[in-house]
């Protein structure tokens, strides 16, 4: 009789699937009266009842996230003969891949004279000393193999008039160890690769056999008894409400970043750091989340990204006093240092006074000396970018531009080739049966500070590696255990408890809290008090989720609903961040102190002339900071607890490449 | 009796026995569909013809998604939490 008193309090019940028509609501009104309210789409206070459908899937490997570094694995799994579905809760080709602008590098060789090992010591020395040498070294040798893969698959890159792809000059980038000045390895498709490189891998897709779970929202991981094992995924159709366990030996976790944790980022809004979450909730540590990449030019206010490449293609960063202000600060590389170097560049040149804009707050970019066809042929992307959410004509006028969050450097860790590890007793642990690759996992080739055009290179390489590796050491069509019945409760009882929330709070404010203190307290320049004030602002935040209000009670595209698990990520990342940023007391690659402007290595490299390594004596390793850390955060305290695994400093092989010592970080 | 029935009679009777034969496949299918297909059957086309027609589609969408080739099983819940 309860749903009698429904009704009454109820005026219009609309469908999911309205379309205004009125037969509709007048029939849906004749029916709630006879059947469950399974649909319900307003809140009337009641509990609604929870009965969802569970469908039990068994493939070989599984893979969540279609973007670059999901679609590459999900090709070297079908091609290899195995059964694969891949979990995605947006369409593929609306993964954030499609937004990365500048370029893919490898050492092909086509502009000038190159070496595979020169990128490799860019990239290392780009990480700030924090990047594992083996995985480093694996990706800069493999990256001319994937690109020319790329190209034979379809990717139409940019060519040279010889016909060969076109390689442009990009952050970081040098020949010959540092010494032989600014390198051209990046290659392009004009200014949208990211766009070209997720069609052309989604098209290669549809030849083969692989599943596709499109919008579906994977909420969980399976592990076994005693957590060394990935047995499965468990995700939920937003189409219908339906939850989906997925059992596989093979899982491979490619969910991307998770830049909304931030009020200012370049990410889309999806990027909510769902796989590292489910890495924390299956009781797994995260690497390095503290490194958060700031990107120099996010075009002020809205957010968007001008690409490295513009920089590449010769323009310049100007303060004021129209002054070229990289010279000052790197006087090699100029406008094209390191990621983190120019940012924290505009960061001092805006708190000295001389921003531009009306509240000083902003740096110009300046293009309009290069040539208008070049900006047209090179740049079309980002001429319409800057003209749509700037209202600048980039022929005649500076783009306004600020550091903003673009890229995270940590993640789910796994070694070279792509299996998830853990630390035991100062050893590491492969976690059987999970991978990761892409922004999602810290292989860790970017260490504490990514190169430009070294991300989409570490998709397909890492992507094609958990490929390769679980090719290797299984079997098409083997046989295993089924999931136990009751796996997934805890899921399911999260996602009840969630649409019956009726706190105080909503997701959306308290989403903006979250993002604003992120914003102010884990930005650019970070120093001791605002990170603790930060890491308490944060611990009160984390208990609000208690307190969590939805409206929407509905089970079909419960858009609330998917914000709240996507919130519930997002904190996890979070906590995590912050907290390694206040543990770290040293500077290093994007993470940068105030209270701490050093390097805090093992042995003094400052100045090797006067004090070589040999009289020094080296540092245990709880007394310096070139280590990475691993964190978790307790997804029901928000205790948050810091450990730290030792880097990777040797090559695969030394024959082939050596490595490459630490030394001051200079551009 | 096959004479006067109507399409959509037929297209729900139709659904009905493919997801029969699909039960065969899939543990636990068939008591799961006719147990909801018995939860609308005293719905009249007269009145909620548009409403039927989504669950039509929506049966059909969701009976493609469990003949994919991965699927064993389906089951409900267990805790089904009332008013």
């Amino acid at each position: 009789m309860s749903f009698l008193s429904r009704i009454s309090s109820r005026n219009l019940c609309r469908s999911a699937n309205s379309i205004g028509s009125n037969v509709l609501t007048r029939s849906l009104a004749v029916q709630t009266s006879q059947t469950r309210n399974t649909d319900a789409k307003h809140t009337t206070g009641n509990r609604v009842a929870s009965n969802y459908k569970i469908i039990d899937h068994t493939y070989d490997a599984v893979v969540v996230g279609a973007g670059g570094a999901g679609l590459r694995a999900a090709y070297g799994l079908s091609t290899a003969g195995f059964k694969t579905a891949v979990i995605s809760k947006l369409f593929p080709t609306r993964s954030h891949t499609v937004a990365a602008q500048g370029g893919i590098n490898a050492a092909l060789g086509n502009m000038e004279n190159d070496d595979w090992r020169w990128h490799m010591y860019d990239t290392v020395k780009g990480s700030d000393w924090l990047g594992d040498q083996d995985a480093i070294h694996y990706m800069a040798e493999e990256a001319p193999r994937a690109v020319v893969e790329l190209e034979n698959i379809g990717m139409p890159f940019s060519r040279t008039p010889d016909g060969k792809i076109l390689q442009r000059a990009f952050g970081g980038q040098s020949y010959d160890f540092g010494r032989g000045g600014q390198a051209r390895r990046c290659c392009c498709v004009a200014d949208r690769t990211g766009h070209a490189m997720l069609h052309t891998l989604y098209g290669q897709s549809l030849k083969y056999n692989t599943d596709y779970f499109i919008e579906y929202f994977a909420l969980d991981l399976f592990m076994n008894q005693d957590n060394t094992q990935c047995i499965g995924v468990i995700a939920m159709n937003l189409e219908d409400g339906s939850l989906h366990r997925f059992r596989s030996n093979n899982t491979v976790l490619a969910t991307g970043g998770y830049g909304r944790a931030y009020f200012s980022c370049t990410s889309a809004h999806t990027c909510t750091g769902d796989g590292n979450a489910m890495a924390t909730r299956a009781g797994l540590k995260n690497q390095d989340l503290e490194f958060v990449q700031f990107h120099p030019t996010g075009i002020y206010g809205a957010g968007c990204l001008i690409t490295e490449g513009c920089r590449g293609e010769g323009g310049f960063l100007i303060n004021s006093n129209g002054e070229r202000f990289m010279e000052r600060f790197a006087p090699v590389a100029k406008d094209l240092a390191s990621r983190d170097v120019v940012s924290r560049a505009m960061t001092i040149e805006i708190r000295e006074g001389r921003g531009v804009g009306k509240d000083k707050d902003h740096i110009y970019l300046q293009l309009h000396h290069l040539d208008p066809k070049l900006l047209h042929e090179r740049l079309p992307g980002i001429s319409e970018t800057a003209h749509i959410f700037a209202g600048v004509d980039v022929t005649k006028q500076p783009i306004p531009v600020l550091p903003t969050v673009h890229y995270n450097m940590g993640g789910v860790p796994t070694n070279y080739k792509g299996q998830v590890i853990q630390e035991k007793n100062g050893k590491d642990v492969v976690v059987k049966g999970l991978y990761a690759a892409g922004e999602a996992a810290c292989a860790s080739v970017h260490g504490a500070n990514r190169l430009g055009a070294n991300s989409l290179l570490d998709l397909v390489v890492f992507g094609r590696a958990c490929a390769n590796t679980i090719a290797s050491e299984n079997k098409p069509g083997e046989s295993f255990a089924e999931l136990p019945s009751k796996a997934g409760e805890a899921s399911i009882a999260n996602l009840d408890q969630l649409r019956n929330a009726n706190g105080s709070i909503s997701t959306a404010d308290l989403r903006l809290k979250m993002q604003k203190t992120m914003q102010n307290h884990a930005a650019v320049f970070r120093d001791g008090t605002t990170l603790k004030e930060g890491r308490d602002l944060m611990d009160g935040i984390f208990q609000e989720q208690k307190d969590l209000k939805l409206k929407d009670r509905g089970i079909i595209w419960n858009t609330d609903l998917i914000e709240t698990l996507e919130l519930q990520n997002l904190l996890l990342n979070a906590m995590q961040t912050i907290y390694g940023a206040e543990a770290r007391k040293e500077s290093r690659g994007a993470h940068a102190r105030e209270d701490y402007p050093n390097r805090a290595d093992e042995y003094d490299y400052t100045n090797l002339d006067k004090n070589p390594i040999t009289n020094q004596k080296k540092k245990p390793i709880e007394e310096h900071w070139r280590k990475h850390t691993l964190s978790y955060t307790d997804p029901d305290t928000g205790k948050t607890t810091l450990s730290y695994r030792a880097v990777i400093d040797h090559t695969l092989d030394e024959s082939r490449c050596k490595p490459v010592p630490p030394k001051p970080r200079v551009y | 009796m096959t004479v006067g029935r109507s399409k959509l009679v037929r297209d729900v009777l139709h659904l009905y026995a493919d997801y029969m034969r699909l039960s065969r496949q899939v543990q636990g299918l068939r008591d799961i569909a006719r147990t909801e297909f018995k939860q609308y059957k005293h719905l009249k086309p007269k009145d909620n013809l548009i409403y039927i027609e989504y669950l039509l589609r929506r049966g059909k969408s969701q009976l493609a998604t469990l003949q994919g080739q991965g699927v064993k099983s389906i089951s409900l819940s267990s805790k089904p939490r009332e008013q």
